[in-house]
């Protein structure tokens, strides 16, 4: 059940004039980015594992984790942004959500991507760094879009009220 | 021939009249949607969603306690009571009655509105 999130990204990207704006520009930067992906890649790994509980999640696979960081990065890039990309990037965030990651971690090195593309992207421009952030906060929407679709599965579940109930009853809130 | 929604009122307004302990009576969908609606006062939306919530928690209690199938909740409040009662997991019941009601009764009538309202959604 991804409707939801699907219909905000779907929302979202109208809402920034994501296709028209920013989804040419991404493959056109691909390169300058993909220059630093390795060192990219390595910090969003030595910060996390900063972290004790962060680390514990990570250790003993960070290598697969990098290379498959890689190509999130490259996919990033590619210009295509329709059905497919937002299936995979769910299955992302599905990913995250099985693996018991809290959201909160998902923020915070989100926060740290966006400041190492503004940083490898600051010799082109205002352009490139803002479709950059724009591909990266869609991202991040749909993978903590996971996260709350599986919050209201799990609260439908343990309470037997179906997902509209329980939408009606925040309503009152 | 009657429509569904007449059908469903007859019955409604049948229970309502058996007893004046009966104050107010209404059936709601699963999702808390008001279905029929003889409840009275201004407060339907929140009634059919506080219902549905009460008799899926009800249904999951049931459920997980092992005590059979899900049938009525009732609460006591100091002022009056609240009954639900389920219609085969596809609707509930729903009847405020008054606070020192006559219950034998007022669950007798309920019991036998539920049985027709299965029969009908
Ligand atoms: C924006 C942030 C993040 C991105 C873009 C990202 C990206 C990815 C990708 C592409 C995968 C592979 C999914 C697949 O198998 O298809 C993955 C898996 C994984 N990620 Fe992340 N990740 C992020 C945040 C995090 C954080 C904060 C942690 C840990 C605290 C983490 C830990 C993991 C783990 C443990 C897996 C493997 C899960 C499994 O296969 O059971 N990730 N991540």
């Amino acid at each position: 059940m991804s409707h939801t999130t699907k219909e905000n990204f779907i929302k979202a990207k109208l809402f920034t004039r994501f296709d028209e704006l920013y989804a040419p520009v991404l493959p056109r930067i691909k390169a300058t980015v993909m220059q630093q992906q390795q060192i990219i890649t390595d910090t969003f790994y030595a910060e996390l594992s900063k972290d004790e509980a962060a680390a514990k999640i990570v250790a003993g696979r960070v290598d697969q984790l990098k290379a498959t960081h890689k190509a999130w990065m490259e996919e990033l890039f590619n210009g295509d942004y329709g059905d497919d990309y937002f299936d995979r990037r769910y299955k992302i965030g599905e990913i995250h959500v099985k693996a018991k990651i809290e959201p909160y971690y998902v923020e915070v090195v989100t926060s740290y991507l966006r400041r190492a593309f503004a940083d490898a992207l600051i010799e082109e421009g205002a352009e490139a760094i803002q479709a950059s952030l724009a591909i990266l906060d869609l991202d991040a929407m749909i993978i903590i879009g996971a996260y709350h679709e599986d919050r209201m599965r799990r609260m439908s579940e343990v309470t037997g009220m179906n997902q509209k109930l329980l939408e009606t009853l925040m309503s009152f809130g | 021939m009657a429509t569904k929604q007449e059908r469903i009122n007859t019955v409604l307004n049948d229970l309502k009249m058996a007893t004046s302990d009966i104050q107010g009576v209404g059936v709601i969908s699963p999702d808390g949607m008001m279905i029929a609606d003889q409840l009275g006062g201004n407060q339907g939306d929140a009634t059919a969603a506080m219902g549905a919530a009460l008799g899926s928690l009800a249904k999951r209690v049931t459920t997980t306690l092992k005590v059979g199938d899900f049938q009525e909740v009732n609460i006591r409040g100091t002022n009056a009571g609240i009954l639900l009662f389920d219609i085969e997991g596809r609707a509930a019941l729903i009847l405020t009655v008054a606070k020192a009601a006559n219950l034998g009764l007022v669950l007798l009538e309920a019991r036998q509105a539920q049985a027709q309202l299965a029969q009908i959604i």
